[in-house]
């Protein structure tokens, strides 16, 4: 038995995959994202990146003709918890005081509520993990399903990977990486949308996935070379492929970090940061770009020391628009 | 490939909470029914409505943390780290399991709501105060689980295969049951699993903003109970398959039976007060464990204190167990001790179920007065009791629920 990954349904707010891999972004991409969400009115106070989520995850249950059942887990991942209404929460109580900080903000803050629109709006009521903290909380998503699906807990396992960016990340990373231009930061551009994909037993025409695994070792650049060695190790003789994901800030640390482990093939390479979405990003245009059937992995460096990797046996598959 | 079903054992408990440090700590509190509330001091409470919590001790944290490590090592640890390093390096010892000598990385599953969210948001007050001008970037090190869990792999010099679960406050059952369901479908064989939170200016405005915090104290269960207040806490256990213990010759604390797992699916921050998705997840847990409700001989309730949740959590209990068991089982809320203690909170209270398991008693019912007839149930007065099976109730926003089935260990031999 093996466990497959896909198909995946990707929205961002600069279009789809076929657009990023053109090298064409439209900023037009979601205008019409309330009136495409299920249940719009259920989410009229979700954040924008939410809102994304649940349209990725629900167009892909419906291409896919999927009913939701209580067999089904669902699996979030998202490396930073929902800033832009913890940052409001946070100015208003400051500003106005403390009494005056809107209750709504400190709901929609906390780190499951992705999961929680997504339950709420398609009726999941099986079970729901996510996973936070990382560059590779998506791929700990995928290992999650995984484990579930091959127990025999769920048949299916349906992984939802956002990329969020938020001011307060922007100001925060600019803070840490670029420390002496806070006068004049350079220019971040941040991709912000979402990823849904199905982890099922054998599904036909989708990928298998071969390997993935998340590995810490220390913060030091030495220190994640060797969790990035001892992944790598464990990879499949297939995976011809090994696809880069680091974080665009501090991008030479990573490929200097990679450079000494083992070659990479940076797909998209101009695709702005998205967090814990970009490994899949990655995974995504490789498949447009180089479809032909042999496998491939994706490995992802954590700024903070975690390594991540997931390998498939084949190209992942894309649900388009 | 995996196997069938193995046993899971506990062999290792690291808890810290406002009410010390350890489990000895924390057994005498359980047992008297000692509350942790006090006024907070980490962060100004001018303008809020309520201004009592449960911090831990940091002096005595930062004192036992210098036996180990340099104040070099530990300089820019922020307290969130400070604790999820004592109660990790306090499970490993607990358990005997020497860092040094792992080569394989050691699963190891954090459950968290806020990461090292008190250095974040000393940051930003700084950012929002002075412009970015002043805000110290150094603050930001240890803000994501990413960068606490690099620091703990660096500090206890252990390579670890990380999972950082995020599930409101069912976060810290949540992050024992997933290393429990890998261990137990033989996936891996030994790893660390629990929680850690920390009382934050930005958690107690919240949850004060959502009227869920009591102006007096926590009281659950009661006719007049009013919320909760919030503690820092951090909670960690070493798991693993009963072959691995008895290989290694491991003290076994406990063993871990059954986990259940559901969602409401009904509202956003309100449980579904008819106590469904609670009742599923109990009963997954039962079956899994192969349990009759009957033989369940303690309850550690979610128990937050608040109206909606207790109420709700109750009837959930008395569905899964049926009337007659639901009335009869011994249960009591350690929150009113410690708070609610959010990602900590199911991984704390696993640590008192085993404590509770091993030890012979009952953790007793603080600040039960006039018990609210919606919660028909049996409450601990008195810690007298030799209880052989737990549940461990958590319930969260978005619906979330987790429960941990577990038993008291009796070596056959």
């Amino acid at each position: 038995m093996t466990a497959t990954l896909g198909p995946f349904r990707f929205v961002s707010f600069e279009g789809g995959i076929a657009d990023l891999a053109a090298g064409r972004p439209r900023p037009d991409a979601l205008n019409d994202l309330d009136s495409r969400l299920p249940q719009p009115n259920s989410l009229r106070r979700a954040w924008d990146d939410t809102k994304a989520a649940v349209l990725a995850a629900s167009e892909l249950l419906k291409a896919e003709g999927l009913a939701v059942s209580e067999r089904m887990g669902l699996y979030v991942g998202q490396q930073q918890i929902a800033l832009e209404y913890c940052s409001k929460f946070i100015q208003a109580s400051y500003r106005e005081g403390p009494r005056m900080a809107s209750p709504m903000y400190f709901a929609e803050s906390v780190a499951n509520n992705v999961a929680t629109h997504l339950s709420l709006t398609l009726g999941l009521r099986s079970l729901a993990q996510t996973f936070i903290g990382t560059r590779a909380a998506g791929i700990q998503a995928v290992i999650a399903a995984r484990e579930d699906v091959e127990s025999g807990l769920v048949d299916a396992g349906l992984v939802v990977v956002l990329g969020v960016a938020t001011t307060v990340t922007r100001d925060a990373y600019q803070a840490v990486f670029h420390p002496h231009r806070r006068r004049h930061p350079p220019g971040a551009r941040f991709l912000r949308g979402a990823v849904a994909a199905l982890v099922r037993r054998d599904a036909a025409g989708q990928a298998g996935i071969s390997f993935a695994g998340v590995e810490c070792r220390g913060a030091r650049p030495e220190a994640q070379a060797e969790a990035v060695r001892s992944l790598v190790s464990r990879l499949p003789d297939g995976a011809a492929r090994l696809i880069d994901s680091s974080l665009v800030m501090c991008r030479e640390r990573s490929r200097e970090i990679l450079h000494r482990v083992r070659p990479t093939v940076a797909a998209g390479a101009d695709v702005a940061e998205c967090y814990a979405l970009d490994p899949f990003v990655r995974l995504l245009l490789d498949g447009v770009q180089h479809p032909g059937a042999s496998g491939r992995a994706v490995v992802c460096l954590g700024e903070e020391g975690t390594a991540g990797l997931l390998a498939l046996d084949g190209p992942a598959r894309l649900v388009s628009d | 490939m995996i196997g069938l079903a193995r046993r899971v054992v506990v062999t290792g408990l690291g808890c810290l909470s406002g009410l010390g440090f350890g489990p000895d700590e924390h057994e005498s509190a359980l047992r008297r029914g000692r509350s942790a509330a006090r006024a907070i001091t980490r962060f100004d409470t001018s303008g809020f409505r309520t201004a009592q919590g449960a911090q831990c001790d940091e002096v005595r944290l930062a004192a036992l943390l210098e036996e180990r490590w340099s104040a070099r090592e530990l300089r820019r640890l922020d307290v969130d780290t400070r604790m999820l390093l004592w109660a990790t390096a306090a499970a490993l010892e607990d358990a005997r399991v020497s860092p040094s000598s792992a080569t394989d990385p050691l699963p190891a599953v954090l459950g968290t709501t806020l990461e090292g969210f008190w250095q974040a948001e000393q940051w930003y007050a700084q950012f929002l105060r002075r412009t970015n001008l002043h805000a110290r970037p150094s603050r930001l090190r240890h803000c994501m689980a990413g960068g606490q869990i690099a620091t703990l792999s660096e500090l206890l010099k252990l390579p670890l295969e990380p999972m950082v679960v995020s599930n409101a406050c069912a976060t810290g059952v949540s992050a024992i049951g997933r290393l429990f369901r890998r261990i137990r479908s033989g996936a891996a064989d030994l790893g660390l699993a629990g929680g850690y939170d920390t009382l934050t200016r930005f958690i107690q405005l919240g949850f004060d903003s959502l009227g869920a915090l009591s102006p007096k104290t926590c009281t659950p269960f009661d006719r007049n109970r009013s919320g909760f207040f919030i503690g820092d806490a951090a909670g960690m256990l070493v798991l693993e398959s009963l072959e691995s213990a008895r290989r290694r010759g491991a003290r076994i604390r406990a063993e871990i039976l059954g986990y259940g797992e559901s969602l409401d699916a009904h509202h956003p921050t309100h449980p579904d007060p008819e106590g469904k998705g609670i009742a599923r997840a109990i009963r997954q847990a039962l079956e899994m464990g192969g349990v009759p409700a009957a033989e369940v001989d303690y309850v550690n309730a979610h128990g937050t204190g608040t109206p909606a949740n207790d109420a709700a959590e109750a009837k959930g209990i008395l569905l899964a167990l049926g009337d007659e068991a639901g009335r009869r089982v011994p249960v009591s809320s350690t929150k009113a001790l410690v708070g609610h203690t959010l990602g900590a909170a199911g991984a704390l209270e696993q640590c008192f179920c085993v404590l509770a398991l091993e030890r012979g008693f009952l953790p007793v019912q603080a600040g039960l007065e006039t018990p609210d007839p919606a919660c028909p149930l049996n409450f601990v007065r008195d810690p007298a009791g030799r209880p052989r099976t737990a549940l461990n109730n958590s319930l969260g926003f978005g619906g979330a629920n987790g429960v941990l089935l577990s038993r008291r260990w009796e070596d056959p031999s």
